[in-house]
């Protein structure tokens, strides 16, 4: 069992805008509520356009939990906006996403284990289980994904060959226990460079395809529970650690048919969730209106 | 060492040729060792274009296709004439119980696959397993008790006992030399002449009659039966469309019906479906 190096410290990265701080501020008590050790965690959020108001919320993390929280104005991070220029990336995911490609560069020195999660996520296990876990020299541990022979090979599965094979293993990028000094080799940034001067980024996933083709036979499977993919109803019985809202339901709206819909609420506070929901009407109605 | 080729068979009339298609196809798609893969398809008289597509697996992915005729052997007619067949389970279904007698002799041991599934991982996975000195392999059924035992579990007369393990033969990993010794025919005249055969689903349970106590429990996901949505995330191997979800019609809201469609792919998807719709409304209009 390969023990972290940064001491007790627990160092869990997300990136996200304003549009998503709620879900953001419930991933990370998520993660608080479930663990053990909350007063070692600490929270590196890389942002953008995030407001004072909205900021101010997440500091409920640091005085309920003793949890540290750490700030990235990526808005004004040089290295992160230079390496944006030209990029093409997916319109609904924006090119916020390229963040977690360049954590090893965007993190303070001296941290060895990075846990990535998106902020799409309820955490629902202690998350040192994974600051635990033997990487056996593998670079990041990751959950297979059940729905990757689309995103892989296209229409009729006949596209992307020279890239993808339909029995290749792929993981879901959105949680990933990253071994910092192997990450940092593999080169990511100047990787999808080159990924995106060949016109490989724009026929696939953009940053999860690179991460895929980058650590491609250096990437530790993990059980399904750790990252579970579209969670239903159905699943709730199979204990799953990490929950994924990708499909198309979110837990969020206030009639979802979501896997533990209700704990969502809960941790998410009812008083933030409400307040959410009337945010995103408001914006809706400004939209309709013109404002 | 591993033996290869990798033999697979598959039993269907006509009417599911572009199953069989997609079963081929996500086998080839899903192994790297698709080239050493020899697929054995039982079946009846097809249309010329359907065989085409069928044959074409093999340009693609450079595994061998064997075709069989089980009707013009005379041992396959003269045990399948003892058995009952519908629409549904027509007399093809009993290929699976011949394999031994159909399959040449070299072949020593076969997957069998239904023609309502699909395979997600390598299946050299499932070929290449120790069979434990057992004749074949199978997952058990999960809908065993009413399978058995009918209403209320206790209203069907037969041979069966509801705590006894049964399997599904949908998927079976054979061992073609403990398949011959049991002698399936010589068994299902027995049945027969017993008044058994009277109590007995199908081919299914015939198998799980003959081979009770010498069967492999394979874990669930070698064969899912009634797929749905949520099955998705828990790593499937193979799906086995049973059940009203079917993944060949639109909308199904079966587990991976959008994969299945282009694992068919879109040309098949739709070709089949304008064939359906062609008998459908022909079966309506009384040119079935």
């Amino acid at each position: 069992m390969k023990a972290s190096t940064d001491g007790p410290s627990l160092h869990i990265a997300l990136t996200f805008d304003d549009g998503f701080w709620a879900p953001a501020y419930a991933t990370m008590r998520s993660v608080c509520l479930a663990s053990r050790r909350r007063g070692d965690l600490v929270f590196h959020l890389f942002h953008r356009g995030l407001s004072p108001a909205h900021r101010a919320t997440l500091d409920a993390i640091g005085t309920e939990f003793g949890a540290q929280l750490v700030d990235y104005d990526l808005s004004a991070n040089a290295a992160f906006n230079g390496f944006l220029a030209g990029m093409s990336y997916h319109k609904a995911l924006t090119n916020l996403v390229y963040a977690r490609l360049m954590l090893d560069q965007l993190m303070p020195a001296g941290i060895s284990r990075i846990l990535y999660l998106d902020c799409d996520m309820l955490v629902r296990a202690p998350v040192e289980e994974l600051f635990a876990l033997d990487l056996e020299g593998k670079a990041v541990a990751a959950v297979l994904d059940p729905h990757r022979h689309r995103a892989m090979l296209g229409c009729d599965f006949r596209q992307n060959s020279d890239l993808f094979s339909f029995d290749m293993p792929y993981f879901n990028a959105g949680m990933l226990v990253i071994d910092r000094a192997a990450f940092a080799a593999a080169d990511l940034p100047g990787r999808t460079r080159a990924y995106h001067e060949a016109g490989v980024l724009a026929r696939t996933q953009y940053d999860q395809a690179v991460l895929n083709l980058v650590f491609k036979d250096n990437w530790l499977p993990l059980d399904f529970r750790w990252n579970l993919i579209n969670p239903q109803p159905a699943h709730e019985n199979f204990e799953p650690k990490i929950v994924h809202y990708t499909g198309p339901n979110k837990p969020w709206q206030l009639f979802s048919r979501v896997a533990f819909a209700q704990a969502y609420r809960h941790t998410m506070t009812n008083e933030v969730f409400y307040r959410y929901i009337r945010e995103r009407r408001l914006r809706r109605l400004k939209r309709l209106v013109g404002r | 060492m591993p033996s290869r080729p990798i033999h697979i068979a598959l039993n269907f009339n006509d009417r599911y040729w572009a199953l069989a298609y997609a079963v081929m196809r996500s086998v080839c798609l899903s192994s790297p060792a698709r080239a050493e893969v020899v697929f054995h398809l039982c079946h009846g008289p097809l249309a010329a274009d359907h065989a085409a597509t069928l044959d074409s697996i093999g340009r693609e992915f450079g595994a061998r296709l064997a075709h069989y005729d089980p009707e013009a052997d005379a041992g396959f007619r003269e045990t399948v004439d003892r058995l009952p067949a519908t629409r549904r389970f027509p007399r093809i279904v009993y290929g699976r119980l011949l394999l031994d007698r159909l399959l040449p002799g070299e072949v020593e041991r076969v997957l069998y696959l239904d023609c309502d599934t699909m395979v997600r991982r390598p299946v050299e996975e499932l070929y290449d397993i120790d069979l434990g000195g057992n004749a074949l392999a199978a997952v058990a059924d999960p809908y065993h008790d009413g399978i058995k035992l009918g209403r209320d579990i206790r209203t069907k007369k037969s041979p069966f006992d509801s705590a006894e393990p049964y399997f599904n033969s949908g998927v079976m990993l054979i061992d073609l030399k403990a398949f011959a010794a049991a002698d399936l025919p010589g068994r299902i005249a027995e049945f027969a002449a017993t008044g058994v055969l009277d109590q007995l689903y199908f081919d299914q349970d015939i198998l799980n009659l003959i081979f009770a106590g010498k069967w492999l429990e394979l874990p669930w996901r070698f064969n899912l039966m009634l797929p749905r949505k949520a099955h998705e995330s828990l790593g499937p191997v193979i799906l086995h469309y049973t059940g009203f979800r079917r993944p060949w019609l639109p909308y199904s809201g079966a587990a991976f019906s959008r994969t299945y469609r282009h694992v068919m792919t879109n040309e098949v998807f739709h070709r089949q479906l304008r064939e359906r719709w062609r008998n459908w409304l022909g079966g309506l209009v009384g040119r079935g």
